[in-house]
């Protein structure tokens, strides 16, 4: 039985490694005395058919002979004889093949599926020019394509334009800032210490206003709007995209900055100082 | 000398292989009971071990296969001899060998540091 096992394992060898050493690999065999020599024989012999197949594969088949060349023929050596086997080619394109399928497919799925990020868009130019033609409320076409909000998905960038009776985001975009559900009660006494007139880095002036109770926004450019509190300090300009507008109270319990988020609004303020 | 050196150092299994052929040809079962001898039983040789390392020596020349010998019982056996380019191979690694042996002795033999 141990002796067609040997067989067998000593058949399953590299070609040329069988063709060269099987018949003495047998005569080896046949000399062992007792099952458990032959035993170990059995086991080198498997160590030796991994060995074989995994490590040395440049003994796989017969290497060509170099035949001298005769005088005045040019003679060419083969530095390297190794050649993989067909199999293993079939092997590697069917590898090569599903690699590129599956990188083929998340590529496309995450073309299909892109992940929206807004693009926060610079303000460019001159500040002062653009504060006057604010103040004018002169809209040129620069401006009005500068207004269109902007996505990327870390490679395209996306022009989402509002349309009338659609949201004014994506589906896929979850909302940035929190909709005012239940109205926050702020007494009118900390409603008109956040009145006043704020400025911002470029110069640009932003004016709140508390008229019966509730608070207003006026930004240069931009409609007026109200603002609903979320909280004692943040409260939300529906007009203004449902920008968020947060005041920061100083130690004498008056706002002396505001900040407005959302949109292509973001802008920090300080308050103006009564001469 | 020098393409020698290339094959240095040897493993235990292909110094031992070399060495037994160094002797005179044998065949595998022949290398495997020298190897044997020589490593007094504490080195034993498996035929798959054997057969990779004759490979190996084969195609770097180091050894020759002789053939079968019609005066041998088994015609299945093969006899391989050392060439010439392998005693070449075997007497520089013995030499590196004797060199390692001879550092060896004069390290042990120097005096311990005594202790203070």
């Amino acid at each position: 039985m141990l002796a067609k096992i040997y067989r067998a394992i000593v058949c399953l060898h590299p070609p040329y490694f069988r063709q060269r050493f099987a018949e003495e690999l047998l005569s080896i065999f046949d000399e062992a005395q007792g099952a458990l020599g032959r035993g170990r024989l059995v086991a080198d012999a498997c160590f030796s058919l991994l060995r074989q197949w995994i490590l040395r594969s440049e003994f796989w088949h017969e290497s060509v002979a170099v035949v001298p060349a005769g005088d005045g023929v040019p003679a060419f050596h083969m530095l390297e004889n190794f050649r993989p086997r067909p199999a293993a080619l079939v092997d590697g394109a069917l590898l090569s093949a599903v690699v590129f399928t599956l990188v083929c497919l998340v590529m496309g799925y995450a073309w299909n599926h892109p992940v929206l990020i807004r693009i926060v868009q610079p303000h460019w130019g001159d500040s002062a020019k653009r504060q006057s033609h604010l103040k004018a409320g002169i809209r040129n076409q620069s401006t009005d394509v500068a207004d269109v909000p902007l996505y990327t998905d870390q490679g395209r960038v996306f022009l989402v334009f509002k349309r009338p009776g659609a949201t004014s985001q994506p589906a896929s975009i979850p909302a940035e800032r929190p909709q005012p559900t239940v109205p926050v009660s702020v007494p009118e006494q900390v409603l008109r210490s956040y009145t006043g007139t704020y400025v911002a880095e470029e110069q640009v002036t932003v004016s709140v206003s508390e008229t019966d109770g509730q608070l207003a926004i006026e930004v240069p450019g931009q409609p007026r709007s109200p603002l609903v509190p979320l909280s004692q300090t943040k409260f939300v300009a529906p007009a203004l995209s449902n920008s968020t507008v947060e005041f920061s109270v100083g130690n004498n319990g008056i706002a002396d900055r505001l900040d407005l988020q959302g949109g292509a609004l973001r802008l920090t303020a300080r308050r103006q100082r009564d001469h | 000398m020098k393409e020698a050196l290339d094959f240095s150092p040897l493993s235990p299994a292909t110094l031992h292989i070399l060495l037994s052929l160094a002797g005179g040809d044998l065949h595998g079962y022949g290398i495997m009971q020298e190897v044997a001898r020589q490593s007094q039983g504490q080195y034993k040789l498996g035929p798959g071990t054997l057969y990779d390392n004759l490979q190996k020596l084969l195609a770097r020349g180091l050894v020759e296969q002789v053939g079968h010998r019609p005066d041998d019982e088994d015609p299945r056996r093969r006899y391989y001899r050392l060439s010439v380019r392998g005693r070449a191979v075997l007497s520089a690694e013995v030499s590196r060998l004797e060199e390692v042996v001879r550092e060896a002795k004069l390290r042990l033999q120097m005096p311990k540091p005594r202790r203070a």
